[in-house]
Order: structure tokens, then C-alpha cells, then sequence
């Protein structure tokens, strides 16, 4: 499948990836005045409301609630922000990909770039807020880089696919909502997974997202490992998700002039 | 009259980009985009997806050796854009084949990318590196691209504070200093000032000279003719006539203004 010869094509292109993230993340942040502020403010509100939300008016019965919710949230965000805002660059830049020659997925790599740079933001923060609280996380959090590029791994894979959508039907933007308000429901990420009825668990277990919830909680909100079996099951999905996204993307990019 | 090349050309042996037997479909949904719920309901329905085919390129041969200078003439909608993406790799052919040998800068649009919030030196970037140069390479051209667009000390100023001259002499730099092995080019041309398009034309003429290939799309008959030794003629998606550029460009403006006047309606 020249997946190798995928890899090493693309490294050609990695100052174009470069140069498109910092595009990116400039736009976004030079002309106001609060910059990287702006990108906290949205996680903080949202923790917030979800705090109150489940710990006061619906009562969870989960202790330390915003410890429990934040590891998991975070990396939701990403994924949210990276289906909405990257997702669509293919189909977004119709001009760009009818007018040059260059690799479609540059575009993809440096948006995922750009928004896991603000991810990686997000999770140092509120690693260091543990610390300066006391929170137990050590040896866990040890682990976090290593699930963090999981977990970008998967989002990479996941947008592909809707990349593809998005570029050849036009109700994606209609339908990408209505999954990923399903989705958000059926991952745990303001429940534990112990509130699943047993008769449901292995269902809920097909879906990627739990187990990789799963490698965020046990090292910022126990302050353990989690599983290999969870970590083993979490990068298997991520792995082949981005393997086959890749592809199939792959496959069809020579198309994208066109049908744009 | 096809293939009318004349020996009197130069005969360089290595082809820069060959085509064979290519032809090029666009195919057509229904409407405009495609739609999901549409298809699921075509396929509840049990109706069958009508595609609609469009032939633009038919069976087209051309062989262009390296540093040869080809115009492409024709009237809108001939295909000569297509003819030039299928060159730049940007379209695949439905059929047929097409070679590349050497590093292919596509000037298609002026200033790809270019970005009104981003200055004239991060611009140079992104439109470098989306041609495929190197941002080491960029880096060392950027004195070069800033005199040559005649933009010194305007640099790092955002781009959306340029003249529409300013940010076209930009974009055409960029691709100038840019040195491919084979240069397409579709009518862009008209950019500039007339001492800035001299520019653009000596540059051009001394890259011709250093052995660059350059394929031309332009309904601007003399710039093809400043340009160019060979001409190409597109007609209804086929190659009408090939030859040196003063026989292609007589003929074809024959058809207007001379002799072949009757021919105009089919044209």
C-alpha cells in the first residue's frame, strides 16, 4: 500500500505544512489583543457550566467533578474543534486545489497542526493547575504525551474520513453536527463508563473514543496507568483509523479538482 | 492539418512532457453538488443516478521536448485550461497518459494562497511552498523576488495594504524566481505596468535561454508570439494544428479576420 512512500512524499511538503499552520494560528491571534486567552476562555466557560450541570443540579455521584470532567474534555474539544474547522478545508479551498499542484492532505496536516497546538495549550495548563493544587498524577501523567499523540493520531483518522464527506456531499455539514452530538452522549466524558448498564457495555466499548477517554482519566483524574489493555485497544483504533482514512483519502485526492 | 511541426525547430532529445492518447471527461451530477439524501432517496426510489459526461480533451498527442516554448491558442472553452492542469498534474485524464519529466511550476492564478492579513514575505512562503519550493530555498530567493517585484521595503507590510499591481507583481515574482524545469503559465501575462511586464518577458526569455520549458495558454497573440517558437491550436478538445508558432497564430487569426472568415461560427 506504500504507505512509506505516502510518508515521505508528504515530508517533502513539510514546509508548506508549517508555513499554513503558523498562517493559521496568526490569523487567528495576532490582530486580538488577548491572543492564546481567547482559546482558554471557550474550555473554562464550558467546564464551568458543566460543573454546575452535573454536580449540582443533576447530581452525578462523582467525586471532585472537574477533575473527573476536564481530562476528558479537553480532548473532546479538539476533536469538535478539529471536525469543524478542519475538516472542511478541502472543500473550503476549491480555489487553492484547482490552481496548484501540491499534496490535498498538506492542508489537513497543517490544520491539525495548528489546533493541537492549542490542544497541547489547554492540557500543560491544566496539568500545571494539578501540580499547584497537589493533585496526585504522578507517575500517570508520565503517560500523557505519548496519549496525547494517540490521541491526534485518531482525530487525524476521524477527519479524513470527514474530509471526504464534506468534499463530496454537500448535506456533511448537516450531518457532522447530529454525529458529533451523539457521539459526545455516548462517550464518557461527564459519566463514568460503570453507569452503563452491563447489558449495553460491549456496544458501548465499540466505540474508539471510550477506551481513549479512558488513557486521559486514569493518569490526571486517579493518577494511575491505564490498562494496556485499554492504552493497547485505544492505539489500535487510532492506528488503523488514520491508516485507512489516509487511503482512502489518498485514493480519491486526484478527483478533488474536479468535483469541487 | 495536424502535426505540422517543422524541422526548423530545435531538436532537444529529452522530452519534458509528454501526452498520450489523452482525454479528459467531466462528468456532471444531476444538478450541481451531490447530495446525500438525494442519493438515498434515488436509491429507495429505485431510480438510476443519471450522470451527465462532458468531453473536453479528445485523444490528444503532444510530445514537448525540454526547452521548447509552447503557446496554446483557441477560443474560450476549448480546453486549454484543462489541457494545462492535466500538464500540472492537478487533473487526472480519463484516459491516456501523461508524463512529466522535471520540476513543474504552475502559474495558473496569480499569488495562490496569498493571504491580505499576512505580509508580502509570509506570503512569499505560502505561495512558495504551495509551488513546491523549499522554505531554505524561499528564504534565499526573497532578495531577489523583493527587488524584482520592485516591493523593497514593503515586505512586512500586510498584503492587504497593496496596490492589486503590487500584490500581482508579488505573486508573478515569486513564480519567477522560482526557476522551475517547466514553467505553465495561463494567461497572466497582463500583470503590471508596461516596464514591469518587459520585466516578466526578459526573465522569461533568459530563463528560454538557460533551457526552461514553457507551456503558454493565452489569448494575448503576441505575448504567445514573444514567447513561444511552437504553437498549438486546441479546437473542440482536439489538437487543430501544430507548428511553429507564426504559422499557428497566422491561421488562427486568419479565421477571424482573413481569408477563413466562414470558419468563425465553427470555430
Amino acid at each position: 500500500m506504500g504507505l512509506l512512500r505516502r510518508l515521505s512524499h508528504a515530508s517533502e511538503y513539510s514546509d508548506l505544512v508549517k508555513h499554513l499552520a503558523i498562517r493559521d494560528l496568526k490569523l487567528r491571534y495576532e490582530r486580538s489583543a488577548l491572543g492564546f486567552l481567547w482559546t482558554l476562555v471557550n474550555p473554562l466557560v464550558m467546564i464551568g457550566i458543566y460543573s454546575f450541570v452535573f454536580s449540582m443540579v443533576i447530581r452525578m455521584g462523582v467525586d471532585r467533578f472537574p477533575l473527573f470532567l476536564v481530562p476528558v474534555l479537553l480532548p473532546w474539544n479538539f476533536l469538535v474543534r478539529c471536525i469543524s474547522v478542519v475538516a472542511p478545508i478541502i472543500w473550503q479551498s476549491g480555489y487553492l486545489i484547482n490552481r496548484a499542484s501540491f499534496p490535498s492532505e498538506s492542508l489537513i496536516f497543517s490544520g491539525m497542526l495548528s489546533a493541537f497546538s492549542e490542544f497541547c495549550l489547554e492540557m500543560g495548563l491544566f496539568v500545571l493547575i494539578l501540580v499547584l493544587m497537589g493533585a496526585p498524577i504522578f507517575p500517570g501523567a508520565l503517560i500523557l504525551p505519548l496519549v496525547m499523540l494517540m490521541h491526534l493520531v485518531f482525530v487525524t483518522g476521524v477527519v479524513f474520513f470527514f474530509a471526504l464527506g464534506f468534499v463530496y456531499y454537500r448535506d456533511t455539514q448537516y450531518i457532522s453536527p447530529i454525529i458529533m452530538t451523539a457521539w459526545f452522549f455516548l462517550t464518557p466524558v461527564f459519566y463514568p463508563v460503570s453507569y452503563v448498564p452491563e447489558q449495553y457495555r460491549f456496544l458501548y466499548q465499540m466505540n474508539p473514543a471510550v477506551h481513549i477517554a479512558a488513557c486521559f482519566r486514569d493518569p490526571l483524574y486517579s493518577g494511575t496507568l491505564p490498562p494496556w489493555s485499554t492504552l493497547g485497544i485505544a492505539a489500535a483504533f487510532s492506528i488503523s483509523l488514520f491508516v485507512f482514512g489516509w487511503i482512502l483519502f489518498t485514493e480519491h485526492k486526484h478527483e478533488f479538482a474536479e468535483v469541487i | 492539418m495536424s502535426s505540422l511541426r517543422s524541422s526548423s525547430l530545435p531538436h532537444r532529445d529529452t522530452a519534458a512532457i509528454v501526452l498520450r492518447n489523452v482525454s479528459k471527461d467531466f462528468r456532471r451530477y444531476q444538478g450541481r453538488d451531490r447530495w446525500l439524501r438525494r442519493e438515498m432517496l434515488d436509491m429507495v426510489l429505485g431510480k438510476r443516478k443519471e450522470t451527465e459526461t462532458r468531453t473536453v480533451l479528445r485523444d490528444i498527442n503532444l510530445e514537448i521536448r525540454r526547452g521548447e516554448t509552447v503557446g496554446i491558442l483557441g477560443r474560450n472553452g476549448c480546453g486549454k485550461s484543462t489541457l494545462l492542469r492535466l500538464m500540472a498534474g492537478i487533473l487526472q485524464p480519463t484516459s491516456g497518459e501523461v508524463r512529466r519529466v522535471g520540476r513543474v511550476c504552475a502559474l495558473l492564478g496569480i499569488g495562490t494562497g496569498f493571504h491580505g492579513e499576512l505580509t508580502g514575505a509570509e506570503n512569499v512562503f505560502i505561495n512558495g511552498t504551495i509551488l513546491g519550493l523549499s522554505e531554505k530555498y524561499l528564504a534565499s530567493i526573497m532578495p531577489d523576488i523583493e527587488y524584482f517585484a520592485e516591493l523593497e521595503g514593503f515586505m512586512d507590510t500586510p498584503l492587504k495594504y497593496y496596490s492589486a499591481g503590487m500584490q500581482a507583481r508579488l505573486g508573478f515574482a515569486v513564480a519567477m524566481c522560482a526557476a522551475p524545469d517547466i514553467f505553465l503559465i495561463d494567461e497572466v501575462m497582463a500583470v503590471g505596468d508596461e516596464g514591469f511586464r518587459l520585466k516578466c518577458l526578459k526573465r522569461l526569455q533568459s530563463a528560454i535561454a538557460e533551457g526552461i520549458t514553457i507551456v503558454m495558454v493565452s489569448h494575448d497573440i503576441d505575448a504567445l508570439r514573444k514567447v513561444c517558437t511552437r504553437g498549438v491550436w486546441l479546437r473542440d478538445g482536439s489538437v487543430h494544428m501544430d507548428g511553429t508558432i507564426e504559422e499557428v497564430a497566422g491561421s488562427y487569426l486568419d479565421c477571424f479576420y482573413g481569408a477563413g472568415q466562414i470558419e468563425v461560427s465553427a470555430v
